[in-house]
């Protein structure tokens, strides 16, 4: 049974992730996995649902090798265990509007693109973590 | 009216919006012809971003307006058209005759308007814009924009300790877009982003310098979109190492865009390399 989120950052870059890290630990208080690419974030996911212990958030960047951003949300929105959950918020240098717009279609909660500040990801996080009853996390 | 008619220089641009339907589609056509009778123009461009739904009929007006161009010499490309349209074309068996371009650049380029090999100077100012505004929101600092130069057969490769490199493809050419810099600014910049303290380029951080340069391909590619250009993404990639020089093959032409700091001198480079046609050649 878990009390705080688990929160997944999945961008081919370590720098990348320790900014995201940086940015959200001071406010949310979740427990942080990391994925360097689409493959193992989606590795993480699905280990994460069998031990019952869901990913509530993943902060997916679109441009990874292996498996890209947009590949493992079509993957895990065609799961049907996975069509709702987790809630994902893309951050990414993907710019186009029609991107976007075609990103957005597999329920995605947020698209960021980069770069960002520290306010963009954690107002984002905390509006899904509060829509997800985590009230005490953030 | 789901489309438009505006004469260009060189050619008839056709707009279409919304969804493109029969009693529409028997006005375009009869619209243009008047329009390319009245400008003997013989190349057209239609502009298909903007279109939701086609039905048959409409598409068939377009393959009549290019039979009519056919006719006279002339040709014509759809730019932007969705994966929808796409398949209907390719079901109905006029991909061929309905050719479509992901921009307007590649279009006027197959129409013979656009230069593909020479570096377009309008690239310089998205790619400065965009510089500027990452380092300002990711790092903290602001960059002084010293003169752009194109570089000379003979001046030296790019110089830095570390680079960040991310290739720039688009319909009509293929390029790079480099970002270097000395160890002292490097140490600054990770100071800046990370809030960690280093003695020198370490390895465990100069993929920032990569997604530096995917930041600024990522920002610069929407005010290319504006001049016509379809920027692809690609994944970024960084060497690093004192004074290594790197070397742009190809037969395109380098602009140096130099940017001052306190912490010394950032230089992005963007070069095309080759035309598109070239290398699918060299592929």
């Amino acid at each position: 049974m878990k009390t705080r989120p688990i929160i997944l950052l999945a961008d081919d870059s370590p720098s990348i992730r320790l900014i995201i890290r940086n940015s959200l630990e001071p406010w949310i208080d979740a427990d942080f996995l990391e994925a360097n690419d689409g493959e193992d974030a989606d590795r993480i996911i699905q280990e994460q649902n069998l031990l019952g212990l869901p990913v509530d958030v993943v902060v997916l960047d679109w441009m990874m090798p292996k498996l890209s951003g947009v590949g493992l949300l079509r993957k895990i929105r065609s799961t049907e265990a996975l069509s709702l959950q987790p809630e994902v918020i893309m951050l990414t240098a993907e710019t186009y509007p029609d991107q976007i717009s075609a990103c957005l279609k597999f329920r995605v909660a947020c698209y960021l693109t980069k770069p960002f500040t520290e306010q963009d990801i954690v107002e984002s996080m905390q509006k899904i973590l509060l829509n997800g009853g985590y009230r005490d996390a953030v | 009216m789901p489309f438009e008619v505006v004469k260009q220089n060189d050619y008839l641009l056709v707009t279409l919006s919304g969804d493109c339907l029969l009693e529409a589609g028997v006005s375009v056509a009869e619209r243009f012809r008047a329009e390319m009778e009245d400008s003997k123009l013989k190349l057209a461009v239609i502009l298909c971003s903007d279109c939701g739904r086609m039905d048959k009929a409409f598409m068939r007006e377009l393959v009549s307006i290019h039979q009519h161009l056919k006719s006279k010499n002339g040709k014509m490309r759809l730019v932007g058209a969705n994966d929808q349209l796409l398949q209907m074309f390719q079901r109905n068996g006029v991909d061929q005759v309905l050719v479509n371009r992901l921009s307007l650049r590649g279009a006027l380029a197959d129409l013979g308007l656009a230069k593909a090999k020479e570096f377009d100077v309008n690239f310089i100012n998205p790619f400065l814009n965009a510089t500027v505004k990452v380092f300002k929101v990711q790092c903290f600092m602001e960059l002084k924009p010293q003169k752009p130069r194109v570089k000379s057969g003979d001046e030296a490769p790019l110089f830095g300790d570390v680079s960040g490199i991310i290739s720039v493809n688009s319909e009509t050419f293929v390029g790079n877009l480099a970002i270097s810099m000395s160890e002292k600014t490097f140490v600054a910049v990770v100071k800046k982003m990370l809030g960690e303290t280093v003695a020198g380029i370490t390895e465990r951080h100069v993929d920032l310098v990569g997604e530096l340069a995917n930041m600024i391909l990522g920002q610069a590619k929407l005010e290319l979109a504006t001049l016509g250009y379809k920027i692809d993404m690609a994944l970024p990639s960084c060497v690093w190492g004192k004074d290594h020089q790197i070397k742009h093959f190809g037969s395109g032409r380098c602009v140096v865009l130099p940017f001052e700091t306190p912490f010394g001198i950032i230089c992005s480079e963007i070069m095309t390399q080759s035309t598109i046609d070239e290398a699918k050649k060299a592929a």
